[in-house]
C-alpha cells in the first residue's frame, strides 16, 4: 500500500513538471536563448530568455479572439505613441518647454502579416532598466523591439519584447523576432 | 528508508524542475511600508513649526505618529525641487549618481530650443528606484500619483497616474475668460499656455447676444453665446439675465453640448456636479477619443456679462493607470479625480476670486485623495504603498499665501494682522487635510507595518524674479524678438552666445549657442573661458534695487559634481543658486527690465536647503524596531539618507549605488 501511494505520488509529481506551459513558438534564433524565468498568472504566462546582454521576453493569451486581440495591439501601440509623442516640458519657462524626441530616436512603427501571423511592432530604444520614454541617444542604453504576434486560427497573441546592446542594428533584432513562428 | 528518501528528493527535483516558484513570502508575510511623501510639505522650526502645531492639538495625527516613533526635519538636495528631490528620495543617491539635475534638462547633441530629458519621466534615473528594487524581491508595490513613476516600471504592481512623466493623455483644467480688448490676453503671453507652449489653459472667448436659445432660458435681457472649446470638444454657454428688474444684469450661464439640452446652469461662484464628456488628443493623424467627466465653475459673472469660467476635468482615465481598469474603478468607486490643483504655469492667481477657486479644488483634492486612499488600501493587497499629493506645493508656491505669511518675506507687512491670521487659518486648514490623510494610513496599519511620512521639499517666500536673459539681451549676447500677436519670444541661436535656462543652468558659447547643424556642443578654449568668466562676473556683481544680491553661490561644469553634487553631462555652462526671496526666470520682454515683481509668492527650485529652512520637510518614522516619542532635533537629516534607512528598517541589503547611510538613531537598542 505504501509503495503504491509513493508511486501514485512520483507520477503525479511527474505530470505536474510536466504542465508548465510550451511557448507555442519556434525560432532558430530563440533556439540560442536559455530560458530564464516562467511566470504563470491568470492569463498571461510570461516567459524570459537571455543570451549574454540580450533579453527576449514573450507574454502568451491563450483563447484571445481577434477582435479583443487587435484591441489590446491597438491600445499597447497606442501607449507607446503617447509616450514618445512631442510633449510639454515639467517646470518649464519661455524657452524650455518642448520635449521633442530626437529625430533619429523616434519610435519607427510596422506591421507585417506572414504565414499566418500577423506582426505588430516598434523600433525604439530604452534605458539601462528595459524603461520606455528615452528621447535623446545619450540617455539610450539599448535598442529594442516591442511588438505583437496574433495567430488568428490558434487564437493566440503574443507580446514580445527584445532587448539587445546599442551596437547591434535594428535590422538584426527584426530578424529575430519576425523568426518567430508558432509551432 | 531508502524508499521515502528517494520520494522526498524526486518530490524536490520535481518542484524544482517544473519551475514552480516558491515565494518565500508565502511563509512569512513581508512587513508592509507605508510612505506618505506629500509635495512642498514644509516643515522647519521658525515658521512651519508642524511638531508644535501637533503638540498643540492642531495635527492630531502628526503627535500621534511623534508619540510612535522619531521625528524631525529633513533638506532636500540641490536644486530644492520635485523631480530631483524624489530621484534621490527613491535611490539615496544624489543627482551625480541618479542622473536627475533639474526639470527641464539640456543633453549635447540636441538644441537648446528643446528639452532633451525630461526630469518627471521614469526614464530620466540611470539607477533603479525603490519600487524596482523591492519588486524584484517579490513585493506588490502601489505607486499613487507619485513623480518619476512613469511611463510605468512596475510588472506586476499599480501605477496611478505620475506627473509630466510623459506618459498617457491627461487633460488639465482650461479657464475660459470674456475676449474683451484682448489686452489680457498679450499680458498674460506666454504664461496662458500649459507649461507655456501647449495647449491654451486659458481661452479667451467672445459672446455675442443672440435671439435664437434654448426653450428652458428665461433671460429678461438678450442672452449672450460663446463657443467653449477645449481638447476636442465643444461646449456652448448662454449667459443670460434671470433678473426682471428692467437692468441687464447677467447673472448665469447655462451649458449645453447641442444648443437644445441645458446638462448645467450656474450663477456666479457655483460648481457644477461631474458631467460626462467625450475628449480628445491628437497624435499625428490618429484621435484618441476618452470618455471622461469633467466639472464647471463660474468662477466670476460681471453684470456685463464678463466671465471667467474653468472646466476641471478628471485628472485619471485609462491611459494614466496601470492596470488600466484601475482608473474606471477608482472613478466609479471614489469618484472622478482631483489631483493637480489650478495649473503650472499657475492660472488661478489673477483675480481675487481665483482664490476661493483655488482653495475649493485643493479642497476637493484632499477629500478625493483620502476617499481614494482609504479604498486602496482596503482593496488593494500590497506591501509597499507610496502616496504623493500635489496639493501643498500648489497652494505654498501660489500668489495667495506663503508671501504674507512667512516673516521672511518682503510682502509680510503689507497685510493687517487679522489678514495675517485669516491666511494662516487656511493653510492651517490644509496641514489639516494632511493630518486627516496621515490619520486614514494610522487607522488602517498593523503594528508590524512601517509608515514614513516626508515631503521633498519646502517653499520660500518669493518677491523678485530675476529675468536674467533680459539681462543678457542687455549685453548683446542674447538675441531674441517677441511675436507681436502673442508676446511669444524668438530666439536667434546660432547668433546668441549666453542664455539661461531653467531652472540653474546658464550656457555659454561665443561662436553660438547652436552651430551650422542647430544643436548644442559644449565649448571650449580661450574665447570660451573670458566669456564664462565674464557671464559669472556679471552674476556676481548684479544687484537689485535696495543693492542686495540674488545669487548666492556659482559654479562652473567641471565642478557641478564637487559643489552642488550634479552630473556635469546635464548641467549648463555655468550653474546658479538663488538666495532665497529672489527666483531665475526664463522670461524676455521689450523693456529688457531685469528685476520684476511676480505674482505668486513662493519658490523653491534654485535655493541651497542647507541655510534656509523655508526649504525643509518633515520626516517622521513608526513601526517596529523604531525608537518610540524620539525627536531627532532640529537640524536637518539628508534627503539621502531616507531610503537606506527604509531599507534597513525591512531588512533589506541597499544596492551598491547607494550613497546614502541610515539614520542610526531612530532604531532602538542602537
Amino acid at each position: 500500500m505504501k509503495l503504491k501511494t509513493h508511486r501514485t505520488l512520483i507520477l503525479a509529481l511527474l505530470l505536474l513538471s510536466c504542465s508548465r506551459e510550451q511557448l507555442g513558438l519556434k525560432s532558430a534564433y530563440l533556439q540560442e536563448y536559455k530560458l530564464k524565468k516562467y511566470e504563470t498568472g491568470k492569463i498571461i504566462k510570461t516567459f524570459t530568455y537571455a543570451k549574454d546582454r540580450n533579453v527576449i521576453k514573450i507574454e502568451k493569451i491563450s483563447g484571445i479572439k481577434k477582435a479583443s486581440a487587435d484591441k489590446l495591439i491597438s491600445d499597447g501601440l497606442m501607449e507607446i505613441r503617447l509616450i514618445y509623442a512631442d510633449g510639454l516640458s515639467p517646470y518649464p519657462g519661455e524657452i524650455s518647454n518642448k520635449i521633442v524626441t530626437d529625430p533619429k530616436m523616434k519610435p519607427v512603427f510596422k506591421e507585417i502579416y506572414s504565414d499566418n501571423l500577423y506582426y505588430s511592432y516598434v523600433l525604439l530604444y530604452t534605458n539601462e532598466r528595459f524603461g520606455l520614454g528615452v528621447k535623446s541617444l545619450k540617455s539610450a542604453s539599448y535598442k529594442s523591439i516591442q511588438g505583437y504576434i496574433y495567430s488568428e486560427s490558434s487564437q493566440l497573441l503574443y507580446k514580445v519584447s527584445l532587448f539587445t546592446p546599442l551596437e547591434k542594428t535594428f535590422e538584426e533584432m527584426e530578424e529575430t523576432f519576425l523568426s518567430l513562428k508558432c509551432d | 528508508m531508502f524508499k521515502k528518501r528517494t520520494a522526498v528528493l524526486t518530490i524536490l527535483f520535481l518542484l524544482i524542475s517544473a519551475g514552480i516558484i516558491v515565494k518565500p513570502y508565502l511563509f512569512h508575510k513581508p512587513q508592509k511600508l507605508y510612505w506618505f511623501i506629500p509635495d512642498g510639505m514644509r516643515a522647519e522650526p521658525e515658521v512651519f513649526k508642524i511638531f508644535e502645531w501637533a503638540e498643540n492639538g492642531i495635527l492630531p495625527n502628526l503627535k500621534r505618529m511623534m508619540e510612535k516613533g522619531s521625528y524631525g526635519y529633513c533638506k532636500p538636495v540641490y536644486p530644492g525641487h520635485t523631480p530631483v528631490n524624489f530621484a534621490t528620495l527613491f535611490t539615496g543617491t544624489y543627482p551625480e549618481v541618479h542622473g536627475v539635475s533639474d526639470g527641464p534638462m539640456h543633453e549635447e547633441g540636441n538644441p537648446l530650443s528643446r528639452v532633451s530629458v525630461g526630469g518627471f519621466s521614469s526614464a530620466a534615473k540611470k539607477v533603479e528606484p525603490i519600487w524596482i528594487t523591492l519588486e524584484n524581491l517579490a513585493r506588490k508595490v502601489t505607486l499613487f500619483s507619485i513623480p518619476g513613476s512613469t511611463p510605468p516600471e512596475l510588472k506586476n504592481g499599480q501605477t496611478i497616474v505620475g506627473r509630466w512623466g510623459g506618459w498617457g493623455a491627461p487633460f488639465y483644467a482650461v479657464n475660459f475668460e470674456d475676449i474683451s480688448d484682448g489686452s489680457r490676453n498679450f499680458e498674460q503671453g506666454t504664461g496662458k499656455r500649459l507649461f507655456f507652449f501647449g495647449p491654451p489653459l486659458v481661452k479667451f472667448c467672445s459672446s455675442k447676444k443672440v435671439t435664437d436659445f434654448p426653450d428652458k432660458i428665461k433671460s429678461h435681457s438678450a442672452p449672450k453665446k460663446m463657443e467653449l472649446n477645449a481638447w476636442g470638444s465643444t461646449v456652448y454657454g448662454y449667459i443670460y439675465d434671470s433678473t426682471n428688474d428692467n437692468r441687464t444684469n447677467y447673472d448665469r450661464i447655462a451649458f449645453t453640448f447641442d444648443n437644445e439640452i441645458i446638462f448645467a446652469d450656474l450663477k456666479e461662484k457655483e460648481w457644477s456636479e461631474w458631467l460626462p464628456i467625450e475628449l480628445s488628443k491628437k497624435i499625428k493623424n490618429e484621435d484618441l477619443k476618452i470618455n471622461t467627466q469633467f466639472k464647471i465653475k463660474i468662477i466670476l459673472l460681471r453684470d456685463s456679462g464678463y466671465y471667467r469660467i474653468r472646466f476641471f476635468y478628471n485628472c485619471i482615465n485609462e491611459t494614466l493607470a496601470d492596470p488600466k481598469i484601475l482608473a474606471k474603478e477608482l472613478t466609479d468607486n471614489v469618484g472622478p479625480m482631483v489631483d493637480f490643483v489650478d495649473n503650472f504655469p499657475p492660472q488661478l492667481i489673477y483675480y481675487p476670486e481665483d482664490k476661493e477657486t483655488f482653495i475649493e479644488e485643493c479642497n476637493m483634492s484632499f477629500d478625493w485623495h483620502k476617499e481614494a486612499l482609504s479604498y486602496l488600501l482596503d482593496k488593494k493587497d500590497s506591501d509597499i504603498f507610496i502616496h504623493d499629493i500635489y496639493s501643498p506645493n500648489q497652494m505654498l508656491t501660489s500668489r495667495w499665501w506663503l508671501g504674507y505669511i512667512d516673516p521672511k518675506s518682503q510682502l509680510y507687512d503689507t497685510v493687517s494682522a487679522e489678514k495675517r491670521k485669516q491666511l494662516w487659518d487656511e493653510v492651517l486648514d490644509m496641514y489639516k487635510k494632511l493630518d486627516d490623510i496621515i490619520g486614514v494610513y494610522l487607522d488602517k496599519m498593523d503594528k508590524n507595518s512601517f509608515f514614513i511620512l516626508s515631503s521633498d521639499h519646502g517653499a520660500a517666500p518669493l518677491h523678485t524674479w530675476v529675468n536674467l536673459n533680459n539681462l543678457f539681451a542687455k549685453k548683446g549676447w542674447l538675441k531674441f524678438k517677441l511675436d507681436p500677436k502673442t508676446g511669444e519670444p524668438i530666439i536667434n541661436w546660432r547668433n546668441s552666445k549666453v542664455v539661461y535656462l531653467k531652472f540653474d543652468h546658464i550656457y555659454v558659447n561665443p561662436k553660438g549657442l547652436h552651430n551650422e547643424s542647430g544643436i548644442w556642443q559644449r565649448a571650449s578654449g580661450r574665447d570660451y573661458e573670458a566669456l564664462r568668466n565674464e557671464v559669472a562676473n556679471v552674476l556676481r556683481n548684479l544687484k537689485d534695487k535696495n543693492g542686495v544680491k540674488p545669487l548666492e553661490s556659482i559654479c562652473t561644469w567641471e565642478n557641478a559634481k564637487s559643489e552642488f553634487r550634479l552630473p556635469h553631462e546635464r548641467c549648463g555652462d555655468l550653474i546658479i543658486a538663488n538666495r532665497s526671496g529672489f527666483g531665475w526666470n526664463e522670461k524676455m520682454t521689450e523693456n529688457r527690465e531685469i528685476f520684476s515683481k511676480p505674482l505668486k509668492t513662493g519658490y523653491k527650485q534654485s535655493i541651497i536647503s542647507s541655510n534656509n529652512p523655508c526649504m525643509w520637510a518633515p520626516f517622521v518614522v513608526i513601526g517596529p524596531g523604531v525608537k518610540k516619542n524620539n525627536f531627532l532635533g532640529d537640524e536637518p537629516l539628508e534627503m539621502v539618507d531616507q531610503y537606506p534607512t527604509i531599507l534597513e528598517l525591512l531588512k533589506i541589503k541597499a544596492p551598491n549605488f547607494v550613497q546614502g547611510k541610515p539614520i542610526q538613531r531612530i532604531f532602538e537598542n542602537k
